[in-house]
């Protein structure tokens, strides 16, 4: 019973019924890239192109951060995917002067597009620094603009955009649940990252059921949240133990 | 006589100018509102609505998925290649069937890009079609019923049980 020692990393529940989240097993992920390329897939994101990525305008919902360990010869790399952690005290909400960013019942961190005037206060307050701003507008290639997902605006110039739990396919999923008069049922709905990742270190549920795949890795004596102590509540729970990826 | 003809033909003139922006305006308020005017083929709602077939048999995708769906052209002929054969545009929508071309039919009502909107819920909650796409069954020329603004499907969405009305208020329930 050690693994009950440890205090869980449980997010504190909202009152509605469900807390959508995410558990990443750092100790899974080989860092291969493809839930980021699945999330620019799924939900329009532009690829701004080398010059601008200098200028650190590059868009991306998720990204990859690698970390060397230990020295050469004896040196492994370490991955670790940052997306939006859908903070329960979000730092990004309260700044917004235009409301545009908000908390739904269901613990999504929302971004409202057509609503967002750019003041980007939510970008410089997320202490993650998963909110990417439009510096123009979004251009795709040739082929990639005949595969835009319908289900996602196309963001424009001068508005924040963010990952959102891929809130399209939640709705579908709830949708589909509803039109049947079933529950939704754990795994049924999935990010597009989490769809995507080959090693299946990406997991995706409800925390406010206990019985839920996330709620069980949760309770992993690994688990911890990111920058915990700015007191943020993250829904993305991170598990990583020792050596075990080596 | 020399002045009034001067008027004359100022006014003329200015008469004129109205009279092209007019129908620079008429026609540019036509492509904004794409009506049934500009169909390829006339189509006529209420013939079909008095022959007692209802909106779900033609916009059968409305009942399960996010689009009502504008019918095939096999749908149109399985019941023309016997029924009203002899009329214009009955024949017209059997030369594309003929020449197996989908009719471009131009859509009417509209959503814009960053609404979410899907017809199977609403149709599940018992809601008619006619509550939003108004009485399209005595519709010659089938025109926007209402202006489907924010405010105005808010105004049903605030109306539900309570229990129901934080989530049908929620800006990512319709706004993507």
């Amino acid at each position: 019973m050690a693994k009950e020692e440890r205090q869980s990393a449980d997010p504190p529940t909202p009152a509605a019924g469900r807390r959508w989240g995410m558990v990443i097993d750092l100790d899974r992920c080989t860092g291969c890239q493809a839930c980021v390329v699945a999330c620019h897939a799924e939900n329009n994101v532009p690829v701004v192109g080398e010059a601008e990525a200098a200028y650190g305008r590059s868009m991306h919902w998720i990204r990859i951060e690698r970390y060397w360990e230990g020295e050469y010869p004896r040196i492994k790399a370490r991955f670790m995917p940052i997306l939006c952690q859908q903070c329960t005290e979000a730092p990004c909400e309260p700044v917004c002067p235009v409301f545009a960013t908000y908390h739904s019942e269901e613990g999504l961190n929302a971004q409202i597009y057509n609503r967002c005037i750019g003041t980007r206060y939510c970008g410089s307050a997320c202490p993650y620094k998963v909110r990417v701003f439009n510096w123009f507008d979004p251009q795709f290639p040739e082929l990639l603009a005949e595969q835009l997902n319908p289900d996602v605006t196309v963001r424009s110039r001068g508005v924040i955009e963010k990952c959102t739990f891929c809130v399209q396919r939640i709705r579908r999923g709830e949708e589909a649940a509803l039109a049947e008069g079933r529950p939704v049922v754990d795994g049924e709905i999935q990010p597009a990252c989490v769809q995507t990742c080959p090693s299946e270190a990406l997991v995706f549920g409800d925390f406010n059921d206990h019985d839920s795949r996330v709620s069980q890795l949760a309770r992993s004596r690994r688990s911890f949240r990111l920058l915990d102590q700015l007191g943020t509540a993250p829904a993305v729970i991170y598990l990583k133990g020792g050596e075990t990826n080596v | 006589m020399i002045n009034r003809t001067g008027t004359r033909w100022r006014w003329s003139v200015i008469v004129g100018i109205l009279f092209l922006l007019s129908l620079v305006a008429a026609r540019s308020y036509q492509e904004a509102t794409p009506s049934q005017r500009d169909q390829p083929v006339a189509f006529r709602h209420p013939i079909h609505a008095q022959a007692g077939i209802q909106c779900l048999y033609c916009h059968s995708e409305a009942a399960r998925s996010q689009i009502a769906g504008i019918p095939s052209v096999q749908k149109c002929v399985g019941c023309h290649q016997v029924i009203a054969t002899e009329e214009k545009p009955v024949q017209e929508m059997l030369g594309y069937w003929e020449r197996d071309e989908p009719i471009p039919w131009r859509r009417v009502t509209v959503q814009l890009d960053f609404v979410y909107f899907s017809h199977q819920p609403h149709l599940g909650a018992a809601l008619n079609c006619e509550t939003c796409h108004g009485n399209v069954a005595q519709m010659e020329v089938v025109e926007p019923a209402v202006d489907m603004h924010m405010g105005w499907c808010l105004q049903c969405h605030e109306a539900q049980p309570a229990i129901k009305v934080a989530r049908l208020v929620d800006c990512i329930t319709c706004h993507k």
